[in-house]
């Protein structure tokens, strides 16, 4: 196990050293150390992110731990790496840098005040090992150029995966939320490095038709998952292209029995474009749902929520992986869930990873689960081996 | 309040074993009197929030609970203070481990 600690104090990280060689696991255990944010990004690139932990302190001489957690963020190959933040610094900022680093979507294993108790990070690094490992998740990513983006769509290089949503109440699986990934020859690459080049290039709404197609493509071909929503993500950007929304209603119009879902997401500059709303009347009266993608991340929410009668409201992740240790995210959580509800409208909470999590949003009313708790996003030919066994175990088990 | 110090000093340094106790305590002694050297040129109040956030991250180690303490100095001169007084308590100790 490769364990890089990044912190000024040679004390600290000679505590650190020592609580680790005291843990069992220190004959497999081997230290790397970095007494700044700089020489903590060197040793990584050094170390090809080969790093089973990372453990970050927050505020250091003359750097801090973020510029070690933007270069996770911007160099993609990284974010995997687990990441254990300590501080010296007062609970709120430490919770704010686990809200930033959630949201940023890299593999937190926790912020931590100091001293640090080793053995809780190495559990929870275990466990975070063994949720990634899953072999139903699309793994790998690469650099890629706008020239490859464009060949890529052109080739139609686009994977898409499916991540289930469950039924608070029942326990039933009640719909797949679409997540797309390119691939090229060295492999996948994640929407975070190409979904802004798309969009940099004015790709976005072919990308979005080669989405929609394949994925009712899939509906269409395995009759058992009609049964079933399909949540496919859009942007007022999309929403502004004719050609795009004339497919979309095409395609419903033609394979009606498909519950069709948008998640739409976007800035309010231009969702309050007359040709947005005009586009998301047309598509709510030719039978299309449409929910609230990343409720509660942008400023503009509640704007949104006044303006369009969205079906769905789909609470932002970064709210909701910590409920059960964030009493603020809480609070956000069961006022929006409360307002839904008087709304007549369903709640989502999506990056639900631990049962603790599910259990106080299930006591808070949320209607639908997702997250890795029940299944990474995986590849569609997975998806009746994954349904088959999850109602298989919810006769026998009932434990999700 | 000494021998509260020296007690957690000792609490800390026992955890470990013998072969781990010495780098420990060097590296202990090494950053306070770094510490204690940057303490000496203090020449803003930024410079010496950095300090004090140094010296309260060992503290936290020590388990000597002096986050408010620590907190509410506003001098160069309140942390020597507190540094100096900690190191003599370290140097005391050293025979014992």
């Amino acid at each position: 196990m490769n364990i890089l600690i990044v912190d000024d104090q040679q004390f600290v990280r000679e505590a650190i050293k020592a609580d680790l060689a005291e843990n069992t696991l220190h004959n497999k255990v081997k230290t790397f150390e970095a007494e700044n944010a700089q020489q903590g990004i060197e040793a990584i690139v050094a170390m090809k992110g080969n790093i089973d932990l990372l453990i970050l302190d927050l505020k250091m001489d003359n750097s801090d731990g973020m510029e070690v957690i933007n270069f996770l963020s911007v160099q993609s190959r990284y974010a995997t790496i687990p990441l254990a933040v300590i501080s010296s610094s007062d609970k709120r900022t430490l919770e704010l840098v686990n809200s930033i680093a959630c949201g940023l979507k890299l593999n937190v294993v926790g912020v931590f005040e100091k001293p640090i108790d080793m053995d809780t990070i190495l559990t929870e690094t275990r466990r975070l090992q063994s949720v990634s490992q899953n072999p139903l998740e699309v793994m790998a990513t690469t650099a890629v150029s706008d020239y490859d983006i464009t060949q890529l769509l052109a080739d139609e290089q686009v994977l898409l995966c499916f991540q289930p949503q469950v039924d608070m109440k029942s326990k039933a699986i009640t719909g797949f939320e679409v997540l797309a990934r390119m691939y090229d020859e060295n492999g996948y690459i994640y929407p975070d490095t190409f979904i802004p080049l798309i969009y940099e290039i004015g790709l976005n709404a072919q990308f979005t038709k080669i989405i929609i197609a394949k994925a009712f493509k899939l509906w269409i071909h395995e009759a058992n998952l009609s049964g079933y929503t399909l949540s496919i993500n859009i942007t007022a950007q999309d929403l502004i292209n004719n050609d795009l929304i004339n497919f979309i209603i095409r395609q419903k119009q033609a394979h009606s029995h498909i519950k069709l879902i948008l998640e739409l997401t976007e800035s309010q500059e231009i969702m309050n474009q007359a040709s947005v709303l005009n586009s998301i009347a047309r598509l709510i009266i030719n039978g299309i749902r449409i929910s609230l993608d990343d409720f509660g991340k942008s400023y503009s929410t509640y704007e949104r929520l006044d303006t369009i009668p969205f079906n769905e409201i789909k609470i932002d992740r970064s709210f909701v992986c910590d409920i059960d240790t964030n009493e603020q995210h809480r609070l956000i959580v069961e006022s929006t869930i409360a307002l839904a509800k008087k709304m007549s409208v369903n709640v989502v909470a999506e990056g639900i990873e631990t049962e603790s999590v599910l259990n106080i949003l299930d006591d808070l009313g949320c209607d639908i689960a997702q997250g890795y708790l029940y299944s990474p996003p995986m590849e569609g030919r997975y998806l009746n081996a994954w349904i088959n066994r999850y109602e298989h175990r919810e006769v026998s088990g009932n434990d999700k | 309040m000494t021998s509260n110090i020296k007690d957690s000093l000792k609490g800390f340094f026992w955890r470990y074993s013998d072969a781990r106790r010495l780098p420990l305590y060097q590296a202990l002694v090494s950053e306070l009197t770094n510490i204690r050297s940057q303490a000496g040129l203090v020449e803003n109040a930024e410079k010496l929030n950095s300090l004090k956030h140094q010296f309260k991250g060992i503290c936290r180690y020590l388990h000597l609970e002096l986050d408010m303490q620590i907190d509410a100095m506003t001098t160069p001169e309140q942390l020597l203070y507190a540094v100096d007084n900690m190191h003599k308590e370290v140097a005391a100790i050293e025979h014992e481990l």
